[in-house]
């Protein structure tokens, strides 16, 4: 999880990541599932550095959609810090 | 038509559509709807959040290049925040089931999520409910706009629109910045409010402290806001309205006829030579001074880098603006961070503890001496800056010899630091003080001493010394610069720096005002810095002045016990050189 945690600028690219996709994305945490898809959902998620989250995608384009996320969690956000 | 009056700010005219900003209609009544208008009321939904997110969208393509990254980082979440499933469906549903209109039932999903954000811990992500609200707001005003057919289409065209509200922060008027409003009009403020300022820093006229008249104002009707008058003329008729076009038209022309003379030397009648410099706050203030024929700046605000944005600008960003500003204008006074007051960065908002007066809190110096890190920075950037021009550091709000102390031992540790890495600089910078606490006016001989130069703040100086609240427009009245007490202040000062070998400037509004040019040669004022647009009118004054013939009159005006006698005096002293005039 980067050093930020999920904030504004992480969040939107997040969002615009899963909306590209048909299927399903969901991101949870221990308390919560939300829609990937939402801003607000995933800003609530109020995911801080080094929590875990766990990623479900599900519909026609799922795979595509599941390494998409991925690689949207895995490149940090782009953040400067 | 009907005419509203405030405080004027800035001079000119601007006539145009009123853009109303609406406060948050979050305490509004609840309305309900039978069950047959659910669909429409989901349908006027669904049409608001569509154009709410267009106007955004319209908004996100303007902001220029040179803004803080963060203006565009806000825009595009409030863009995904308007175009979320999840805000649309529960509104939605918050219709259907409690059979309620689109905007209460936006305001009751507001409040539930609201109450969401308010348990999270990260302060960060609770300061989101107010980019929440804030987008709500939007949606709220769009309806707004949508029930009113007959109304402008404002959102498209905000050229020349007034910006009508109750009161703007000074991250507000930054985020206005660059949809080229004709004026502003506010309900609170004053003249030296940062509202009025800006508003000076962008050309534009306002019209400020209103004290609620502001709702008399529709969205989309014409008014014209008169500067000098301090009016607001709602639905001029024709008649008021060609006057206002022709006294706009002169008073374009008499600035432009004075901007032909920006290459004159602004010198006295007795030979004194006098520097005009100018107060700017953002690096695109430069091609304005420039234009107003500034000699220099004498005072670079650098808080307005640190407004409106999550993280505090890094050195290298400060740099990119100091040196733009110091290449174009070659000498360069930068005061360093002033935040505080009625200046509060957003990103650092607190929830709770907020002081009770800022203006008497950490604030400037003392904030900076608490923040090391980041003044350290901001001296870092400011001497790397002075490699490419005469750079002057000048410190705010000094109040005792022990801060400043404290202070200078930093910049020398700075500079030792920047020698160990080799960093080009100019060893010669001058550091100087802002004279603004009455403590160190009074004692502004000790000052005098221990810093290269002095600059009269006279906001502050005059809201600390008379107890005013600057932003408070109930007591705007006791605002009176010719208070003995402020003239003695001033006077000491320029006494103190005379007496060391010491520059003293004078940076306030006092500085730009016509009325007070002659009154402040008198005083032994010779450095003044002010707001670009000013230079013209000023150099002329002072062109048409004898300083040392103005002297024996400022005395008997300090020595005067009456404010009426005072502004007669003032009057005389302003009058005295019109037969000279005469014959230039």
């Amino acid at each position: 999880m980067n050093v930020l945690g999920l904030h504004a600028r992480a969040s939107s690219e997040v969002v615009r990541a899963a909306s590209r996709f048909e299927s399903k994305v969901w991101l949870s945490n221990s308390a919560r599932q939300v829609n990937a898809k939402s801003i607000m959902g995933v800003m609530m998620l109020a995911a801080t550095q080094g929590t875990t989250l766990q990623l479900r995608t599900e519909g026609a384009d799922e795979s595509e959609a599941f390494s998409a996320m991925e690689e949207v969690f895995n490149n940090r956000f782009g953040e400067d810090e | 038509m009907f005419y509203l009056h405030g405080a004027g700010v800035g001079a000119g005219i601007a006539i145009g559509p009123a853009y109303v900003i609406q406060q948050s209609v979050v305490g509004a009544a609840v309305r309900r709807v039978d069950s047959e208008q659910i669909d429409d009321e989901i349908q006027r939904l669904d049409r608001a959040l569509l154009n709410t997110s267009k106007s955004l969208e319209k908004t996100r393509g303007e902001v220029p290049e040179s803004a803080p990254k963060e203006i565009a980082a806000f825009l595009d979440a409030h863009i995904l925040m308007v175009n979320d499933p999840m805000l649309r469906d529960a509104t939605v549903e918050i219709i259907r089931e409690n059979c309620f209109c689109a905007e209460s039932a936006l305001t009751m999903h507001r409040n539930q999520l609201a109450e969401i954000f308010e348990e999270m811990e990260d302060d960060y992500l609770r300061s989101k409910k107010d980019d929440v609200d804030q987008v709500i707001q939007q949606i709220h005003h769009q309806m707004l706009l949508q029930d009113d057919a007959d109304g402008p289409d404002m959102d498209n065209n905000l050229d020349g629109a007034i910006l009508v509200a109750h009161d703007l922060t000074p991250a507000d008027t930054v985020q206005f910045m660059k949809m080229r409003m004709g004026a502003f009009v506010t309900n609170l403020g004053s003249p030296i409010s940062h509202v009025a300022i800006l508003a000076n820093s962008l050309k534009i006229p306002a019209v400020v402290g209103l004290h609620g008249a502001v709702r008399h104002i529709a969205h989309g009707t014409t008014i014209a806001v008169d500067a000098g008058t301090g009016s607001v003329i709602v639905d001029p008729d024709q008649e008021t309205l060609d006057e206002l076009i022709a006294r706009r038209a002169e008073h374009e022309r008499r600035h432009d006829e004075l901007l032909a003379f920006k290459d004159q030397e602004p010198i006295t009648l007795d030979r004194e030579r006098i520097a005009l410099l100018a107060n700017v706050e953002l690096r695109e203030d430069v091609e304005h001074a420039l234009h107003c024929g500034a000699m220099g700046v004498g005072l670079y605000r650098t808080e307005y880098l640190f407004m409106n944005r999550v993280h505090l600008p890094a050195e290298e960003e400060q740099f990119q603006d100091y040196a733009h500003v110091v290449k174009s204008l070659k000498q360069v006074t930068i005061r360093t961070l002033d935040l505080g007051a009625d200046k509060q960065v957003d990103g650092g908002r607190k929830q709770g503890k907020v002081a009770i007066n800022p203006a008497l809190g950490l604030r400037a110096v003392r904030f900076c001496l608490r923040s090391v890190g980041t003044f350290r920075s901001q001296l870092r950037a400011i001497y790397r800056a002075s490699a490419f021009g005469e750079v002057q550091c000048m410190i705010p709000m000094l109040s005792n010899l022990d801060e400043l102390k404290q202070v200078l031992s930093i910049i020398d540790e700075v500079k030792r630091q920047l020698d160990s890495e080799n960093v080009v600089y100019d060893p010669s910078v001058k550091v100087g003080g802002m004279i603004e606490v009455p403590a160190a006016a009074i004692t502004a001989d000790q000052f005098a001493q221990e810093l290269d130069f002095l600059s009269i703040g006279t906001n502050d100086l005059i809201q600390y010394t008379l107890a005013i609240d600057r932003v408070d427009d109930e007591v705007n009245y006791l605002y009176d610069p010719l208070h003995s007490s402020i003239l003695r202040l001033v006077k000491n000062v320029i006494d103190a720096g005379n007496k060391h070998g010491k520059p003293v400037s004078l940076c306030g509004e006092m500085a730009s005002d016509v009325i007070y040019t002659r009154l402040l040669l008198g005083l032994g004022l010779r450095i003044f810095s002010m707001d670009p647009g000013a230079i013209p009118e000023i150099k002329q004054v002072v062109r048409t002045s004898d300083a040392g013939k103005a002297a024996p009159l400022v005395d008997r005006i300090m020595a005067c016990s009456d404010s009426a006698v005072r502004e007669g005096l003032l009057q005389t002293l302003n009058e005295q050189g019109a037969s000279a005039a005469a014959h230039t």
